[in-house]
């Protein structure tokens, strides 16, 4: 009898994720399409709406082509290894109260170990595929993906500190009326960052960035084995959104029957999970990619130091009062959004005195840099800082 | 009736994993067994109640572990293959030594296993009724009793950490050459015919980590 019900959350769980996940790739065309002033898919069906399963059916009907040289027994399991984690993370997620796969006491911490074997997937994909594009997007992939997992914890301590608890339904009832984003804003923004590093979302696509690497992992992926890589990425991106609200935005609590353990809790949950998608795409299509090196120096000098220091201020915060710690990690926030502002105005004028230097080099420097002159400049910053 | 299906389950993965790891032919394939067992021992300790261990487990050795292992073996592996056939094929006295070698390996083996055996069986195995709240009773346990050791091995793991780093830099004056000699290096091990000395890489200490791991 037991098991039999496992078994019907199980199937009941998989398709509310699954169905999430198509709902989250049709809108990342549509929202993706307006924001570049085009319409994004239109002819099948409403909107659109039936693009996704129209790209299922494609793919399926493709033939699995497994190229010579690669290392099959481990180019055939790497799609099956990303996807498995992604979808198992649902095993200890809550949807409201009532609605869970196992309320863990170690419920936030369990989620966050399962996504860690996603990057094993990636690196065996890579490796696997006996191409060096896909072996550099493998190595990527792992490199930040670890060293984002870093940040991430040390930002998630903070809300279980607040919370008492690492159980998911615990943190969440603890933000009744007061939300974690208004207590933990200088936590919030790093684990946003780091969720984009970890679910590899513009501005950190580096292991499939097309215009350098074709793809990477990708690359030499078909038919349903690049579905599964497909699937789960998106189903990633659903996960992480829903976790960035069940930690920080409140979860199912809302003004209206907040905290109700009934359906319009999860609609309050899925409301704000797909608020932080919009977030995710909205960079996505704002902001260039990063390289590798000023990712990998954004995540240990600049992340990691605040998100100890968010954790400091938290430790105080528990000690003395709530008024306190929103003081203090506004401060934090605010030397953090000032402090890459600052780093991307300093890259953008090395680019530009690099690329003046070599324009004067060449002696072809008739052309007077656009990019020297001083309101240009602070229009740059201004694109940083609204990053 | 479950749980006990269950137990065997993660049991019989897990043995299967670690004998996939003795008998795959490649060093990648190694690691893949390496995670199934892990990963199995992750669910043993769920199906026994431990979750905290159990995700402790997943995180830090189906995660962490695996990958770094990987990275290991990617950036050392060619010539470590290479020199393995070198020492099979080319030269008749390695082929004769492999029978003296692998008695020896039984025999240590064999001793190991009875070792342990024998530890198994004498111990006194407590059972304690897991409680509800893990890891909350294991952060109390962590910060009162063992407060000292727990400190202690924070500092022994960071000196580990700043050594390890001092080891690694050398006298590298560039902040960002640590990621691109990665890369470098597994290029290089692709298209080298597995002499080490073929190993033109301006970093000493590359060569050096290759034969050592020879």
């Amino acid at each position: 009898m037991i098991a039999l019900k496992t078994l019907l959350g199980v199937v009941v769980i998989a398709i509310v994720v699954l169905v999430n996940t198509i709902v989250v790739m049709w809108c990342e065309r549509k929202w993706l399409g307006h924001m570049q002033s085009r319409q994004g898919p239109l002819r099948t069906g409403w909107h659109g709406a039936l693009q996704p399963f129209a790209d299922a059916i494609k793919l399926l009907g493709k033939e699995d082509i497994v190229p010579a040289n690669v290392d099959r027994p481990l180019f055939l399991i790497a799609p099956i290894i990303a996807f498995i984690p992604s979808l198992l993370t649902y095993a200890a997620m809550p949807w409201i109260e009532s609605f869970v796969g196992a309320s863990l006491d170690v419920g936030i911490f369990m989620v966050f170990a399962i996504t860690a074997i996603f990057p094993v997937s990636m690196l065996f994909a890579g490796w696997s595929s006996f191409n060096k594009y896909s072996l550099i997007g493998g190595f990527r992939a792992a490199a930040q993906q670890v060293s984002y997992e870093v940040p991430m914890a040390v930002a998630i301590a903070g809300v279980v500190m607040l919370a008492e608890s690492m159980r998911i339904s615990d943190i969440v009832n603890a933000q009744h009326g007061l939300y974690y984003i208004i207590l933990q804003p200088c936590a919030a923004i790093l684990f946003f960052i780091a969720m984009l590093a970890e679910i590899n979302r513009t501005p950190f696509d580096m292991p499939e960035s097309e215009s350098e690497l074709v793809g990477g992992i990708n690359t030499e992926y078909s038919s349903m084995r690049f579905a599964l890589f497909f699937v789960a990425e998106y189903i990633n991106v659903f996960t992480w959104s829903l976790i960035f609200s069940l930690l920080f935005l409140g979860g199912w609590n809302g003004p209206l029957f907040g905290g109700w353990d009934g359906p319009l809790g999860m609609v309050w949950l899925l409301l704000k999970t797909y608020a932080v998608i919009f977030m995710v795409f909205w960079v996505r299509a704002t902001l260039p990619r990063v390289r590798i090196d000023q990712l990998t120096a954004l995540g240990w000098r600049i992340l990691l130091p605040f998100a100890l220091a968010s954790v400091f201020i938290t430790a105080i915060g528990v000690f003395t009062n709530n008024f306190v710690l929103i003081v203090l990690e506004v401060i934090a926030t605010a030397a953090l959004v000032w402090l890459i502002a600052r780093i991307g105005e300093r890259a953008g004028e090395a680019r530009r005195s690099e690329a003046s230097a070599r324009r004067c080099s060449d002696g072809s420097a008739i052309i007077p840099d656009p990019g020297s002159s001083p309101g240009s400049a602070s229009g740059t910053s201004h694109t940083e800082v609204g990053a | 009736m479950i749980q006990t299906f269950l137990f065997y389950c993660y049991a019989a993965l897990a043995v299967i994993g670690a004998i996939g790891l003795v008998r795959a032919h490649k060093l990648l394939h190694s690691v893949a067994w390496t995670l199934l067992a892990l990963s199995a021992v992750a669910g043993l300790y769920f199906s026994l109640g431990s979750e905290f261990l159990g995700a402790m487990q997943l995180f830090v050795y189906g995660g962490a572990v695996t990958i770094l292992t990987l990275f290991v073996v990617m950036l050392t592996r060619q010539g470590a293959q290479e020199q393995e056939k070198e020492d099979s094929s080319a030269s008749a006295p390695a082929s004769a030594r492999v029978p003296v070698k692998r008695l020896a390996a039984l025999v240590i083996s064999l001793v190991l296993f009875c070792v342990l055996t024998i530890v198994f069986v004498s111990t006194p195995w407590e059972t304690v009724v897991p409680s509800p709240q893990t890891s909350a009773s294991l952060a109390e346990i962590l910060f009162s009793r063992y407060m000292l050791p727990f400190e202690i091995v924070g500092l022994a793991l960071t000196i580990a950490l700043i050594g390890a780093i001092v080891l690694a830099r050398e006298d590298d004056p560039g902040d960002s050459a640590d990621a691109t000699d990665g890369v470098a290096g597994t290029d290089d091990g692709g298209t080298a015919d597995g002499t080490v000395a073929a190993d033109t890489d301006d970093d000493p200490g590359d060569a050096a980590e290759e034969g050592n791991a020879l």
